[in-house]
């Protein structure tokens, strides 16, 4: 469970997250909306704990997620994947490469060297059936940089998957795909989070993915929480992207 | 017109050539020398003509008559000569690459995790960074020339002086560009891994080492042809190696001998631009696969394998065994020993050397005499004074002025050498041009990159002392030594952002008929004007530390009166002036490093 109490976070001068209180059950599908510049992204890293909070509390699992020693941090991190927008896959390495790196944590250097220099056949076997779930298995042995933008999406819920996580926090990973391939994906994340009781926040643009394939919606809009649905109608999310709105809060 | 308009309009990249301009003149004013001398005398003409007459007819045997019957056959000595200095070369770079990967790290900050880390690590890791900074800057800014005289003068005339003397500036230089190209990688993919829980150094490895891998396999081999041509410089401080067999032939007029020594140099250095070029390909190589099924065994049994980097590895230790230890793995081999430094001193006595070296001939004149240290600084006030100010001023102006000569020739040269801008269809837009004249541009672009590779493979030091001849001792044949040289370089480099790089302006301004030089003018030259100075800055820190050594030829600057220091056993001298010329090039160093990083970020 990912409890966060009065949670804000500041950049300097600038307020990203204000007094966010939100509390996510394990199994969770949450969509998280907002226009540019709302907060999705600082919040996402916050569960990641690569931001600590300004203000407020933030516990996983009734873990602190502050006062987490360098070590216990990178334990608490192996255990949630993130794939951020630009998914941060090593484009020279091949495709079973990036995905066994889904488990850098839990590997000494060495360990993990040898795992990617000459993996064993249990470790390719497993490789390739995340590879499977993801529709790319063909892929197992390309240079990841040779993968169509929508095939290295595919990579990087696989090597999220490989990491075997309680959580996937996802940042905006559709935004660059026509609308089929979204699709696609998110009922890809949707099905594999239903089968192993995964809780899944991804930030996202489009109002209507989010209804039809989330059971709760978060909105938030200049870094502060407005919605917190698990139906919401279009009229509460519209105005959440409403320039007119914005400049005149603004 | 508006006065800032007019500032505008006149622009910085226009401000900057015409310094360039003014600078060149004035360095030339300095070295006081005037164009309308430029140019060989009348003996220095015919030395040319009888020198470039012959350029097609190397010799195959010895020109010099009485040869004793002895004599290994000419081949045997050229195969040594060629041997010899790729064997140095080999050595060194052998012992460069460790120090250049470890304190490559050690300097770079790509790996740095400093968040959260106790106060001991942060101290620990960025005191580790600034010496290995130091240590690195240090190293490099004095010449493997004067490395070798120093070392050779510490413990004698021995092998392990010219690897040393290679290993040592080159390790320095490595660990420098290892860790600029570390630096330089996305972090991207490194935050990634930290996110997923990776510890720093495993993140650095999986997320930054692979990103730059092929970039540092291929500086480290420009690196190991830079020291091809070093060690065939080493001839000229007696080791037998292609410049030792150069200044001989030349010496004695066989200049027939000297074009089989040039060809053998310049074979020698393009088979490794050629061989690194090759690996480079081959690494950076994707590999996708043909199968279509998706059945692991069939995958497993059918995947592409790149086993380049498994050839390329064995080969590279082969050849550096080899190098290292040729005469015990083939005792046939044992005539490949250089006869010149075969003093085989035990370590004993070289350690008895290098102390005495150290103790008593480095320490100052004044000071052996009176055992007061603090003599040392009226004895260096008189040595900067008297020579050696005026010394590193002229050696800052033979370097400045032939950058600016190379960077601007290579730059007026460039829209025709490049291959991207000479096609009959320049950028995919087609210009309707004859087969005929496209064949021509064809040719002219290869012969002019052929030049760039040419010029670029000529050691400066060997080119200055040929021009020597023809221009007599003025500054000249030093300042086109190193032009000739860094045109080459800055000719290469230009090419490379040209052809490899997407001009989506430069077809719009063809498709609207723009002509090549127009295009190059107005499209390519502003869009990266920054990297071409960036190339500028990058080889005027070379060209001075390169320039250092250029005097021993003869001509007033600090190369000479390190060599007159040499020649007189005046170590504590030596050792002064290899000094200032380490404190000129540091100061190059940190000039064109702040130039540099401002040009990154703009």
């Amino acid at each position: 469970m990912i409890e966060l109490k009065e949670v804000s976070k500041s950049f300097q001068s600038t307020k990203a997250l204000s007094g966010i209180n939100l509390i996510i059950e394990q199994g969770e599908r949450i969509a998280l909306i907002g226009p540019s510049g709302s907060g999705k992204t600082t919040l996402l890293k916050l569960l990641n704990a690569q931001h600590i909070a300004t203000d407020g509390s933030l516990k996983v699992n009734n873990i602190e997620v502050a006062k987490l020693s360098p070590k216990q941090l990178r334990i608490f991190r192996s255990d949630i994947a993130y794939i951020p927008q630009d998914l941060g896959l090593v484009p020279s390495l091949k495709v079973y490469q990036n995905v066994l790196l889904g488990k850098i944590g839990r590997f000494r250097t060495l360990s993990m060297l040898r795992k990617i220099l000459l993996p064993s056949k249990a470790e390719l076997t497993a490789v390739h059936e995340i590879l499977e779930r993801v529709g790319i298995p063909e892929k197992l042995y390309d240079t990841t940089s040779t993968l169509s933008g929508g095939q290295q999406q595919r990579v990087a819920v696989a090597r999220a998957l490989f990491q075997q996580p309680h959580t996937i926090l996802a940042d905006e990973p559709v935004s660059a795909v026509d609308p089929a391939r979204a699709k696609s994906l998110i009922k890809l994340l949707d099905q594999i989070s239903t089968e192993n009781n995964l809780t899944v926040v991804m930030s996202i643009h489009n109002i209507h993915l989010a209804q039809q394939y989330f059971p709760r919606v978060v909105g938030l809009r200049q870094g502060i929480l407005k919605i917190d649905s698990t139906d919401p109608t279009e009229s509460e999310l519209e105005p959440l992207f409403d320039l007119a709105h914005t400049e005149e809060i603004g | 017109m508006n006065p800032t308009l007019a500032k505008t309009a006149f622009g910085k990249r226009r401000g900057f050539l015409l310094f360039l301009g003014l600078l060149l003149f004035f360095c030339l004013w300095g070295l006081d020398l005037k164009l309308k001398n430029f140019g060989p005398t009348e003996a220095g003409l015919n030395v040319a003509k009888e020198f470039f007459s012959t350029a097609f007819s190397p010799a195959l045997d010895y020109q010099s008559e009485g040869i004793p019957e002895s004599a290994p056959p000419y081949y045997k000595k050229i195969l040594k000569a060629t041997w010899l200095t790729l064997k140095y070369a080999t050595c060194g770079i052998s012992l460069a690459l460790p120090i250049g990967i470890l304190m490559g790290f050690f300097a770079s900050r790509s790996w740095w995790q400093l968040e959260g880390s106790r106060w001991s690590i942060r101290f620990f890791i960025k005191t580790s960074h600034r010496i290995c900074k130091i240590i690195i800057t240090a190293g490099r800014s004095i010449h493997e020339l004067l490395w070798g005289i120093l070392f050779i003068s510490a413990i004698g005339t021995n092998p392990l002086s010219i690897i040393l003397a290679i290993a040592i500036p080159y390790g320095c230089t490595l660990a420098k560009v290892f860790s600029e190209l570390l630096d330089e990688q996305e972090t991207q993919c490194r935050e990634q891994l930290r996110n997923q829980g990776g510890g720093a150094f495993s993140s650095w490895l999986f997320g930054v080492f692979p990103l730059a891998f092929s970039d540092l396999i291929s500086y480290a081999l420009y690196r190991y042809e830079c020291a091809i041509r070093s060690a065939a410089i080493f001839g000229f401080v007696g080791v037998q190696t292609i410049g030792y067999h150069i200044e001989t032939a030349t010496a004695d007029g066989n200049i027939n001998e000297v074009w089989t020594l040039l060809y053998a140099l310049l074979a020698l250095i393009l088979v490794v631009e050629r061989f690194s070029n090759f690996t480079r390909k081959k690494l950076t190589a994707s590999q996708q696969s043909r199968v279509k099924s998706s059945s692991l065994e069939t995958l497993i049994k059918n995947r592409t394998r790149n086993r380049y980097l498994k050839y390329f590895s064995i080969a590279v230790l082969n050849v550096i065994l080899f190098s290292w230890f040729h005469s015990s793995i083939f005792p046939a081999a044992e005539w490949l020993n250089d006869d010149s430094l075969n003093s085989r001193l035990t370590t004993e006595q070289q350690w008895k050397n290098f102390n005495f070296f150290i103790q008593s001939k480095l320490t100052p004149a004044p000071v052996r005499e009176s055992g007061n240290w603090a003599d040392t600084l009226p004895w260096a006030k008189k040595l900067l004074f008297e020579k050696g100010f005026e010394a590193a001023l002229l050696t800052f102006y033979i370097a400045t002025s032939a950058m600016i000569i190379a960077w601007f020739s290579a730059i007026f040269i460039l829209p025709w050498s490049s291959r991207a801008l000479q096609s009959p269809n320049p950028f995919s837009v087609h210009t309707g041009i004859s087969k005929y004249t496209g064949s021509l541009r064809y040719c002219l672009a290869a012969i002019l990159r052929l030049l760039f590779i040419i010029t670029r493979a000529l050691p400066e030091y060997l080119v200055a002392f040929l021009l020597l001849r023809i221009f007599g001792t003025t500054a000249w044949p030093l300042i086109l030594g190193l032009a000739i040289h860094n045109f080459g370089i800055v000719g290469r480099l230009g090419g490379e952002i040209i052809d490899h790089r997407d001009f989506n302006h430069t077809r719009q301004q063809l498709s609207i008929g723009g002509s090549r030089t127009k295009v190059f003018l107005f499209s390519i030259l502003p869009s990266h004007f920054n990297r071409f100075l960036l190339y500028f800055f990058y080889r005027w820190e070379t060209c001075i530390r390169d320039a250092t050594i250029l005097g021993m030829l003869g001509i007033s600057s600090l190369g000479f009166l390190i060599d007159d220091a040499s020649a007189r056993n005046s170590y504590d001298q030596l050792f002064f002036y290899t000094l200032l010329g380490a404190c000129l090039v540091m100061i190059g160093d940190i000039v064109s490093g702040i130039i540099r990083s401002r040009l990154r970020a703009a």
